[in-house]
């Protein structure tokens, strides 16, 4: 009687609009075409083709075993160019950690070849089948089909069973190379209700089915009704990197599913999985490492004496408590969600980025500020769906910390290159979510916590070797200080690092030192001197005046690209530079003034030189306000840093009196 | 504790001790306690473990800490280390074990760990206990315990001592310090700079397989009975060559034919067990499933050509080393292994495990190199012919047009022979996208999508005494980026290719190396617009030791040349010359960049 409650409640919950009952069969048979083709028409370069691949996600339920998840995987693979053999060797994962096994059942290989006008048909040996291990949690599967050549076909597949139903991984249609057919079909009970997602350019075509069978003895009569989703794309273009681009997996065509809602079979009531933010605000909250927000802080005599000092105001009291938290426990290297453990990394004197923000933050709190993590979906894995609510959204977690006046700062205690306000670039993240220790969440847009600023004062001395000194003097503040620090933290060395900062315009650095690159701080200054030489032409002197060109044209290589283009963070740069001009010579001519702008990017550059007595001054600005800009817009930003590059690459002319 | 810091290195290995214990025949332990202070960032890799084992070599026992400088200890288990295959299809019983620290520098990182050797072995573990650039070595301790009646061969840059003790001989090696190789560009092979140990026993038993290699002719003779076991066509594949090859004239026919088979038929699969990481698979299995390692492969191949009457070679090469010590026979230095075909006039070698490598070329990781020829007792060491500077040529000619305004059209007509071409061999195989991204990079200017790309080689003329393999190249592209305005003028760089040489650092603590000759010519052509004046940079020739650069230009009828050559000699030139060699580098990437001047 229970379960035929059950499906009464279940479909009036969960009634789909418009469901079909005639499933189209996919048993999809190989064509003479297929085996006699020599290239793909819509992509002559492809060295291999999917010509059909078919994945599919069964959630099933019996009376007697419950539920379980079947996912299936069949690839038809075509190799049209010795390159393409490397699609003869095919490999997948499966999980092995507690819950979430998955049992391979089979994976198979069959190669299809024509041979004197005959079929033939060459099947893997199981010996050519190997699992490995790959992770504490997964285990490499790979095969490799036999008897292959140009022109041969093979068909791959391989099934997986797990109980795990409740967890089914996004699945892609597009391949690196081109797939000429492409479906997906995920089946689950109408008991269950999943949010779905799909991304890419290309829009999928779905179709959906129910399917009815009869379950338990004939005399019971229950009816389990089934969701058939079918997904199809045809014609997908191969899939390939491009620059300035975090996530390009959101721009590949694929399906996401998270499982919303369920009624257990023979329990009454709806079991919410995920249902809203609140819910997964909720799911944060009861977290240990939410907890250790509230616990007292175990440094609390060292922050006492922060508090009684009256002359610091509240920012500098926040860095002064981070500063201390970050002498007592270093940040060992490790990054994490949300696991770690507070008093182990005390004990150790380090820990991950979850210990060390946890301290700081019980730390904050234990001084009276408000402090709270603030959930962030990292940029490398794209955006966050903020209609469909997910505890997957999220990778790591930062601090926002709030002051007695209002006053709101954001921080990762973790980053040895962030300050207050500073965080990496990868979580520099427009949809944020502040989960405060009381009151209701918000979202939150992390770009522009900070003016991420580079400035140069450059002055030039001409050499009579014909050779030139420069010295420069350079601030970096905001993420630009986070970049330098970064960049000192790889090479451990001013002059290094200074080297790979002052690329593009073949200038040497001969001596550099860099202020507050090995600490937490706010920002970095740095001394550098450069030599260079000057070309002389018809005894002209033509003197690049920049001691590096702050965009490169060849990073925009391609003509057209289909991902939108992201750049890490807002940006200004102010560069200027003296020239005195030696004794004997005279302006024979000075960069042209220019003004480019990037509406894309809300970017805009001057650059401006002038003659002021015996002294040649140039002042550059530069700005971009969007950090990210739509395809379409790409050939505007493509000119325009074609345009930036010939900036840094004018000349001033001197000549002899 | 106390962390000794030096400025120039990134990591200290502060103590390496290991003793490879031969218990008896065929059974021993190699226990190693290595501790190792990372510094910074750039000396992590010297503070990762590496443990390789298979069915031969088991990990007996493994521990390790991590010490910070507060003094607090994190220990390490093995059940922390992350085994992974190490062959790309993970076909073989063969895993590698490995730990990386993940801690705040500076640290101090230990190991202690045995591994068993239960069924034979042939090689002694190398002793390097360096293995990585900027890295230094403070004190290393190496002893091999074997019994007396095992004769053992070494080969070191160390001195050693040997005692005989309770019917075992001991042999130890002290290193001393060593500053290690923090350089990064024209960097001699790291192992010729730190201390090493390579030991053999004369005679050895890998599971049930007996050999000896006291010298290149045994071990040429040990292997050639490993390999023999794998020869022996399938009946079809013998008729099949028959077919193949029926229409020949000639044995160069038959070599094309048959090499042209092995490439449409196999493809390269890495594949090993039990004996497999020196035993071929046989090539009754390679020709059912049409897959094989360079061993498998290369045997095979070898078959089919004994099928068609012509006798090939087996040998086996270090692709990173190229000379192998004459006096010091050891199989754990190769790597690779492939095929010689002697013929009246030269000798082939050929690659098996790619053939879309020309017939003819010597590819850079054979050129140069010091092989192996397996061939029962006759085996021999010898030297595979290099390339000189003169033969790993390219020339480019590009041809400026300037169109209205500031774009240019450059028409590229690109000569590429020998090692220069290697990059090339497959490029029409590659999809156009591909190909436009290599033709990009070859520019020191942006330009829009290379056009009208065409491509022709000399490759079918291999069998000809003296073949260099050749690629040409033709497209066309346009560029916003080679000209800008000065005032009225018109400044155009004068040279569009990308820098041929680094921007190399001012520190170098090792030799200057340069393992392959070569030679670059560009040759930038430009039509002075009518009623125009062009004034051209100086005339340039700059020469070191390492080699030579000169820019010359020309204006007959209108037309501009300029021609710049670079010439680098391989060779290995002392420390002492890095300043000239880096003045002359330097001066090159700036005469690159040099413009002219259009009125």
């Amino acid at each position: 009687m229970k379960t035929g409650k059950l499906i009464l409640i279940v479909t009036g919950l969960f009634l789909f609009g418009t469901v079909s009952f005639a499933q189209p069969s996919e048993e999809h048979t190989l064509t003479y075409d297929e085996l006699m083709m020599k290239e793909y028409p819509a992509d002559p370069d492809a060295v291999a083709v999917c010509l059909y691949s078919l994945e599919t996600v069964s959630i099933n339920y019996s009376p007697g075993y419950g539920v379980n998840k079947i996912h299936h995987v069949k690839k038809r693979i075509k190799i049209l160019k010795e390159e393409g053999k490397d699609y003869a060797n095919f490999v997948f994962y499966r999980r092995l950690d507690y819950g979430w096994r998955e049992n391979l059942r089979y994976a198979t290989a069959i190669t299809y070849n024509i041979k004197n006008y005959n079929l033939e048909e060459i099947p893997m040996s199981p010996k050519y089948l190997f699992q490995s291990p790959y992770s504490d949690s997964r285990e490499k599967v790979s095969m490799t089909a036999e008897g292959v050549e140009v022109g041969s076909v093979i068909d791959f597949e391989y099934e997986l069973e797990s109980n795990n139903w409740a967890h089914i991984d996004d699945i892609y249609f597009q391949m690196d190379i081109p797939v000429v057919k492409s479906i997906v079909r995920i089946s689950y009970p109408r008991f269950t209700n999943w949010n779905k997602k799909q991304g890419g350019y290309r829009t999928i075509k779905l179709d959906q089915y129910l399917s009815t069978e009869t379950i338990g003895t004939a005399a019971e009569g229950r009816i389990l009704e089934t969701i058939i989703d079918r997904m199809t794309l045809e014609n997908l273009e191969a899939f390939h990197q491009e620059s300035f681009c975090y996530c390009p997996n959101i721009f590949k065509s694929y399906v996401s599913y998270d499982l919303k809602e369920y009624i257990a079979p023979g329990q009454d009531g709806i079991t919410k999985v995920q249902q809203s933010w609140d819910d997964i605000d909720g799911i944060i909250r009861h977290d240990p490492f939410y907890r250790s927000f509230k616990a007292k802080s175990p440094f609390s005599k060292q922050l006492q004496i922060i508090m009684s000092q009256e002359d610091l105001g509240d920012r500098e009291k926040i860095e002064a408590a981070i500063k201390t938290v970050r002498s007592k426990v270093k940040w060992n290297g490790e990054n994490n969600y949300v696991r770690g453990n507070v008093s182990k990394a005390i004990k150790k004197g380090s820990g991950n980025n979850v210990e060390l923000n946890c301290l700081v933050g019980s730390a904050l709190n234990t001084m009276g500020y408000k402090c709270c993590p603030v959930m962030v979906p990292l940029r490398n894995f794209g955006q966050v769906a903020t209609f469909q609510p997910s505890i997957n959204s999220f990778q790591v977690f930062i601090l926002c910390i709030e002051t007695p006046k209002g006053e709101r700062y954001f921080a990762d205690a973790s980053l040895d290159a962030g300050w207050l306000n500073i965080l990496a670039p990868e979580e520099i993240a427009s949809n944020a979510r502040i989960i405060p220790l009381s009151g209701k969440s918000e979202w939150i847009d992390l770009v522009g916590l900070c003016t991420n600023q580079q400035s140069y004062m450059v002055g030039m001395k001409l050499n009579p070797d014909g050779s030139l000194d420069a010295d420069a003097a350079i601030s970096f503040s905001g993420e630009c200080s986070y970049d330098i620090k970064n960049r000192y933290y790889l090479e451990s060395d001013h002059v290094k690092t200074m080297e790979k900062t002052m690329t593009g315009n073949n200038w040497e650095v001969s001596s550099a030192a860099i202020e507050n690159v090995g600490t937490y701080s706010p920002a970095a200054n740095a001394q550098c001197r450069l030599k260079s030489k000057v070309q002389e032409i018809d005894g002209k002197l033509y003197i690049i005046p920049f001691v590096k060109a702050f965009h490169n044209p060849l990073d925009m290589p391609d003509r057209e690209r289909w991902c939108n283009i992201e750049l890490p963070y807002p940006e200004q740069i102010n560069y200027n530079c003296s020239l005195t001009i030696p004794e004997g010579y005279r302006v024979a001519g000075l960069p042209k003034a220019k003004h480019v702008i990037c509406p894309a990017l809300a970017a805009e550059a001057w650059v401006d030189c002038t003659q002021n007595g015996d002294s040649i001054l140039l002042h550059f600005t530069y700005s971009h306000k969007a950090i990210k800009a739509n395809r379409d817009h790409y050939p505007q930003i493509r000119y325009f840093w074609e345009n930036l590059g010939m900036i840094y690459t004018d000349a001033i002319v001197l000549e002899r009196i | 504790m106390i962390l000794h810091i030096l400025a120039i290195v990134s990591a200290e290995i502060l103590s390496y001790q290991a003793t490879f214990d031969v218990k008896s025949p065929g059974k021993a332990e190699y226990t190693v306690h290595e501790t190792v202070a990372v510094y910074e960032n750039a000396g992590e890799s010297a503070g990762v473990i590496v443990l390789m084992t298979d069915s031969f070599r088991k990990l007996k026992s493994f521990s390790g800490e991590i010490t910070f400088p507060n003094g607090n200890v994190k220990k390490i288990r093995k059940s922390d280390l992350e085994p992974f295959a190490p062959y790309g299809l993970d076909g073989g019983d063969a895993c590698i074990h490995t730990y990386k620290p993940a801690a705040p520098y500076p640290y101090i990182v230990s190991y202690s760990y045995t591994i068993s050797y239960g069924k034979g072995f042939m090689s002694v573990p190398a002793f390097t206990p360096i293995r990585t650039t900027c890295t230094a070595l403070r004190d290393a301790h190496f002893d091999i315990s074997v019994p007396v009646s095992m004769k053992l061969k070494i080969l070191s840059n160390c001195k050693h001592t040997k005692t005989s003790v309770k019917g075992k001989d001991l042999y130890s090696w002290d290193t001393g310090s060593s500053e290690g190789v923090s350089d990064r560009y024209f960097t001699p092979p790291i192992e010729e700079l730190v201390p090493y140990v390579y030991a053999e026993a004369e005679e050895f038993s890998y599971g049930k397989f007996k050999g000896r290699q006291k010298d290149w002719s045994e071990l040429g003779d040990s292997f050639s009975k490993l390999i023999s076991s794998s020869d022996g066509l399938p009946e079809d594949a013998k008729s099949l060559v028959g077919r193949l090859t029926r229409d020949c004239q000639d044995d160069d026919s038959k070599i094309e034919v048959l090499y042209r088979y092995l490439r449409e038929k196999t493809r390269y699969v890495s594949i090993q067990f039990g004996l497999g990481g020196y035993r071929p698979l046989h090539c009754k299995e390679v020709h059912n499933t049409g897959f094989g390692d360079c061993k498998a492969l290369s045997n095979y191949m070898k078959n089919l050509l004994a099928a068609a009457g012509i006798r090939s070679q087996y040998f086996i090469l270090s692709t990173d080393r190229r000379r192998m010590p004459a006096d010091f026979a050891c199989a754990s230095l190769a790597d690779h292994a492939m095929l010689a075909i002697p013929r009246q006039s030269d000798t082939l070698w050929m690659e098996c495990t790619n053939p879309s490598v020309p017939l003819g070329y010597r590819h850079s990781d054979v050129a140069g190199h010091d092989v192996l020829l397996i061939d029962g007792m006759d085996s021999r060491l010898v030297k595979v012919k290099g390339y000189t500077e003169e033969e790993n040529a390219e020339i480019n000619h590009y041809m400026i047009e300037i169109s209205s305004g500031d774009e240019v059209q450059i028409y590229c007509h690109r000569q590429f022979f020998a090692e220069e071409a290697q990059e090339y061999i497959e490029f029409t195989q590659k999809s156009s996208h591909t190909q436009e991204r290599i033709l990009a990079g070859g520019f020191g200017i942006n330009t829009d999508k290379a056009q009208d790309i065409s491509s022709t080689d000399n490759f079918s003329e291999w069998a000809s005494c003296g073949f260099i393999p050749c690629v040409e190249l033709d497209y066309k592209a346009k560029s916003r980026s080679a000209i800008h305005y000065q005032g009225k003028n018109r400044m155009i760089r004068i040279n569009p290719a990308c820098a041929h040489l680094p921007l190399l650092p001012s520190d170098r603590n090792s030799d200057i190396y340069i393992g392959t000759g070569r030679s670059v010519t560009d040759i930038t052509r430009l039509t002075v617009p009518a009623g125009k004046q062009i004034k051209l940079p100086a005339d340039m020739h700059l020469e070191c030791e390492m080699g030579s650069f000169s820019s010359e230009s020309d204006v007959h009828d209108g037309t501009v040349t300029v021609t710049q050559k670079l010439i680098l000699k391989a060779g290995t030139y002392k420390k002492q010359s890095y300043g000239s060699f880096r003045s002359f580098a330097q001066s090159v990437r700036q005469a690159q960049n040099l413009v002219a001047v259009v009125k």
